[in-house]
């Protein structure tokens, strides 16, 4: 059986799966209901006082029809999530059909039915009593269709380089995908009407492969990363609901398993250059498991209490790799050992959120909430007294010659309080005044505790004609409590190089740094007449981080956005929208050369230099909606269209000293990308029952990056010396797709 | 218009001295008044409403709380319409509209209490205090009782995997929330993106609407534990960790979109280098034409960038 061969095989198997769930329902639906199905509704014994309950006709239907495209579908950003195959498909399928006495029920609905493309959700039960659920979901991520891998491989995760690199012609093309493929199962159980039971459980396997860098030394050779994932998810949850009280408790537990624990490689790149073999640990076996234990009772008529505390843990004990996979730099006398054999990883985690609410008289109500996200870090500090920095490299790093290292077990409490008052003046409008303060306790970190308190207010206004007016603005205040930039000191219990640098004195690191930070945000929608409604917003985020004299400045962020809508006719709609947002960055840093590097070492303010990000995003969108002669036809329209731009900005700061190391600052290409999509649907009931569907769409999408484009046509020898990197070559997003499809709706 | 009313029925009988049980008992001493104050005894039976309200009565007879009535909690004297809509006797007798609960207009505090009365539990525990439910918006701006029964079908703008509501008053979920977050709505178009505008995600895979307990409305305890729901690989612990990423995702990413690969908020090294300058490549403002820049920028060397268990990976390469 050739390639196409087995395509097809496999591509038909969904859809032939579906098909045979549609007959058994099918065939369910004919014993659960008369043939002289009427359009009347039909008593049914599920109305327990006597309500007669209608089948449900508008739900079971089918969908069928071709597809052709024409243009780049061969491109990976055409088919990045997503699978659209060309020929015969099953777009939608709806089933639902139910008993006539007790109200048992069978639903199916899927979407997307072809090979790597697929959503699938079915369920039965009785209504208030139980119900059983199972979902079936294909996913593909698709990064690259037009990678070469000079590499071949010669078992799960081992590549080799077939000789010189020049001597090679052409290589065979890499396909860099991962697909995901999950199945559900769910259980609900309501013995009565105070109890529900539920449990589910999900497996989902992944497999493809994606791009990832590796390194030996000095040598990049990017390479498909194998993944082989396993993942399993078990839920379960009890819950008890009482008039004025409610309680909950669940238990979730996730099983992950790599098949492939390292990615090996082998093979010079050129003669001469270091870096022949290598070796990296891939993402370990891990487990985690949590527990969650909620309650809510209505103090008064009005306050009410919400708790819920959540203990988790976090664990991981994949066997260590060996230092290197160079045997000769094995045997060497004193080569290290290994501190343990696994790392016995063990994080718990800790969730407790307490929520008062209620109201104090007609007019006022309050919110009030405690909440702690507590990570405590039991994981070993293991001490490598010595280790292997690269696989290739010749020497071996000793107490003698600072290579000592611990891994810090890095942990965090977060803790949150918000304090909300809500002034309700009238039926139409609430004000509202509100304090947050958030604590973070960090362990192994420069800022070991800070504080930001954040106030703000808001105003909430609409009227009954549904004109609405949102408006909130808030300014927050961030101080770590102290900073220790030489925290990661504790790493090197030896104590570092002799040529090391100090950290940057003045460097504070973006997520811990001091900050003030203003944001604003208002909303208008407007019923302007009963044909006319729009809506506008505008929101200002913007950060400065005032202490930091190196490291991010700030993060300023603007967007403005508005959408309206028209009705042209009773059934004729046109509707518009568009979003404009602006991001802009700042960082300064201090081009610094250690004593390894630059003799005597260089670290002066002649070296300071600023880069600032500055990404512009367009996004339009409009259409319409019109259903035509009685909605027998109903036609859609949409344009989309986004486009992002972003500017990479620096310059150096003062011109250093003569003789000294001056930055090479220079700006840097923009990158840009700009997505369009057209697409129209013209629907034709032609009876009640059959309908015809034809629909068009155009998509164009290109992108520019200069860091991309470099490294085509699909892989290359780059940097200053010849040789040393090696790319997959992903090749740039550009596509113009043309997608044509027919299709026949059956309603059943 | 005036209509007979009905003979109670004995079950309903039952249940008013089950309730008048549960009182002495003070169970229910403090219970919300949203039982009807007149009339309690009495129930109008759907098919009595039909006859003025019969295009509400068929869109609710095909909806999921017809096909639940009477088999859940509420008071068994508030079945049918009445269940949301209350007591309806007065308004049957003299068929004053004032003498029925109305949800067009009303105040969000009624219509909560007439869905909350079954509704407070299960993903809707939070619900009371959270960021939707402090800003007036009721549970009717995103659902209908209403609604013409029909399996939602995906539409031009927005796919939608098969979800299990079927109450939304609009085609799919996503729709639902986009109409007020505009600028998510405006970043799922951008380049870098989860795959929601292709359906296979959707906003309630991450966020729960009715609150949680998590800021941002986020349906795990922490930002890192909704991620790693799909990223399990990245999990952990490890033996190298790099401590933002084990703090919070967001540090880097961008999860709504972005212009940038890998949903990144700066395209390295630039992101990297708001915090690394101790020394060496990582503070030299590099040229463009450079392989650090180049392909994957940073993690074209330090792939591990999430954590790394080679003995050897302290700075994230292996």
């Amino acid at each position: 059986m050739n390639r196409r061969q087995r395509h097809g095989t496999t591509r038909t198997f969904p859809s032939f799966l579906l098909a045979l769930c549609l007959l058994s329902g099918t065939v369910f639906a004919q014993l659960a209901v008369p043939n002289d199905r009427p359009p009347q509704p039909k008593p049914s014994a599920a109305g327990a006082n006597g309500v007669p309950l209608r089948l449900f006709p508008g739900w079971t239907f089918l969908e069928v029809g071709v597809r052709k495209t024409a243009g780049d579908t061969g491109v990976a950003k055409f088919s990045e999530y997503r699978d659209l195959p060309t020929g015969f498909f099953i777009r939608n399928l709806a089933l639902h059909t139910e008993l006539p006495r007790g109200g048992a029920y069978f639903d199916l609905q899927s979407r997307q039915n072809s090979e790597k493309d697929l959503n699938v959700l079915a369920g039965a039960g009785v209504p208030g009593q139980f119900k059983v659920t199972g979902t079936w979901s294909r996913l593909p991520h698709t990064e690259a269709t037009a990678g070469r891998n000079f590499y071949v491989r010669s078992g799960p995760g081992r590549f080799t380089l077939p000789g010189q690199f020049q001597a090679l012609q052409g290589a065979p093309v890499q396909n860099l995908t991962i697909e995901r493929n999950s199945v559900g199962l769910g259980v609900q159980v309501t013995p009565n009407e105070a109890w529900d039971l539920r449990l589910e459980y999900s497996p989902e396997r992944r497999t493809g492969f994606r791009p990832s860098g590796n390194t030996s030394g000095f040598t990049v050779v990017e390479l498909p990363e194998p993944v082989q994932y396993r993942t399993s998810s078990v839920k379960a949850s009890a819950e008890v609901a009482k008039p004025r009280w409610v309680v909950q408790a669940s238990s979730q537990s996730s099983l992950f398993h790599n098949e492939v624990k390292a990615l090996e490689w082998s093979g010079l790149l050129q003669p001469g250059v270091t870096g022949g073999a290598g070796r990296r640990a891939l993402a370990p076996d891990n487990t985690a498991q949590s527990f969650a234990f909620s309650g809510a009772l209505d103090l008064t008529q009005s306050a009410r209490i919400v708790a819920t505390v959540a203990p988790g843990w976090m664990r991981q004990n994949e066997a260590f790799l060996p230092f290197t996979i160079d045997p000769a730099t094995q045997s060497r006398p004193g080569f290290p050992s290994l501190p343990a054999a696994s790392l016995q990883g063990s994080k718990q985690t800790l969730m407790m959120n307490y929520l008062l609410s209620g109201k104090a008289g007609k007019q006022f109500a309050y919110t009030a909430r405690y909440r702690s996200y507590r990570l405590d870090n039991e994981t070993p500090s293991l001490r490598f007294s010595s280790y292997v920095p690269y696989d290739s490299s010749p020497s071996v790093f000793s107490e003698a010659s600072p290579g000592s290292r611990r891994n810090l077990p890095y942990a965090y409490t977060k803790q949150n309080l918000n304090l909300e008052w809500m002034w309700e003046p009238g039926k139409t409008s609430v004000a509202r005044w509100f304090y947050q303060w958030e604590a973070m306790d960090r362990t192994y970190r420069e800022a070991r505790r800070s504080n930001e308190h954040i106030g703000g207010v808001g105003w909430d206004w609409m009227n009954r004609g549904g004109w609405a007016l949102n408006a909130l603005i808030q300014h927050s205040r961030r101080r770590p409590e102290q900073y220790d930039p030489d925290y990661f000191l504790a790493s090197f219990p030896a104590g570092t190089s002799a040529f090391a640098l100090p950290q940057l004195r003045g460097l504070r690191r973006a997520d811990q740094a001091a900050r003030t930070r203003n944001y604003g945000t208002v909303t208008l929608q407007a019923p302007v007449t009963e044909t006319l409604s729009a809506s506008a917003a505008y929101t200002v985020d913007r950060s400065f981080f005032n202490e930091s004299g190196y490291g991010a400045l700030h993060d300023l962020n603007d967007s403005a956005t508005g959408d309206v809508s028209y009705l042209l006719a009773p059934s004729i709609s046109l509707f518009g929208d568009y979003t404009y947002e602006r991001i802009r960055y700042a960082l300064r840093s201090r081009q610094r050369l250690d004593a390894s590097l630059a003799v005597p070492a260089y670290d002066s303010a002649g070296g300071d230099w600023e880069s600032n990000v500055r990404d512009a995003v367009h996004t339009w969108g409009g259409g319409l909606n019109a259903g035509l002669f009685r909605n027998r036809l109903v036609a859609d329209l949409h344009y989309g269209f986004s486009e992002g731009e972003s500017l990479t900005a620096t310059k150096a700061l003062s011109r250093p000293a003569a003789g000294a190391f001056a930055p090479q600052a220079e700006d840097y290409p923009s990158v840009s990308n700009r997505f369009q999509r057209l697409a129209v649907s013209a629907k034709f009931a032609l009876t009640n029952s059959i309908s015809y569907r034809f629909e068009y769409a155009y998509e164009r999408y290109r992108a520019a990056d200069a860091a991309l484009e470099q490294a085509l046509p699909f892989s290359g020898l780059t940097g200053a010396g010849a040789g040393d990197a090696l790319f997959l070559g992903m090749a740039l997003p550009r596509y113009r797709v043309h997608i044509w499809s027919v299709s026949l709706g059956y309603v059943f | 218009m005036r209509v007979p009313l009905p003979r109670p029925a004995r079950e309903q009988c039952w249940a008013g001295w089950l309730l008048c049980a549960l009182c002495a008992a003070g169970l229910n001493a403090q219970t919300p008044p949203s039982s009807p104050p007149r009339g309690e005894a009495v129930a109008i039976p759907p098919e009595t409403c039909r006859r003025c309200h019969q295009a509400y009565y068929e869109t609710w007879a095909v909806s999921t709380h017809a096909r639940m009535d009477g088999r859940l909690r509420g008071a068994p004297a508030q079945r049918g319409c009445e269940a949301c809509h209350g007591s309806g006797v007065d308004h049957v007798q003299s068929g004053d509209r004032a003498l029925i609960s109305r949800f067009t207009g009303s105040p969000a505090e009624t219509i909560e209490r007439a869905c909350l009365k079954c509704h407070e539990r299960g993903r809707r525990l939070y619900w009371r205090g959270s960021a939707h439910e402090s800003r007036n918006i009721t549970c009717t701006r995103c659902h209908t009782l209403h609604k013409k029964a029909e399996t939602p079908q995906p539409g031009l703008r927005y796919q939608e995997r098969p979800l299990e509501t079927r109450l939304l008053r609009k085609q799919t979920s996503m729709e639902i929330c986009l109409q007020c977050h505009l600028v998510q709505k405006a970043r799922l178009q951008r380049s870098s993106h989860m795959p929601l505008r292709e359906g296979k995600l959707t906003c309630v895979d991450c966020h729960n609407p009715h609150g949680t307990a998590t800021p941002k409305l986020l349906t795990e305890n922490s930002v890192n534990e909704n991620c790693y729901r799909c990223h399990a690989e990245k999990r952990g612990p490890f033996l190298w960790e790099h401590p933002p990423v084990a703090e919070d995702c967001l540090n880097c990413h961008e999860a709504h979109g972005s212009v940038h690969a890998a949903l990144l908020k700066v395209r390295p090294p630039r992101l990297c280098q708001r915090c690394h300058m101790r020394a060496g490549h990582s503070t030299l403002p590099q040229p463009a034409a450079n392989r650090l820049i180049y392909n994957l920028g940073c993690a074209n060397c330090h792939s591990q960038i999430h954590g790394s268990n080679h003995p050897s990976g302290v700075r994230l390469h292996r």
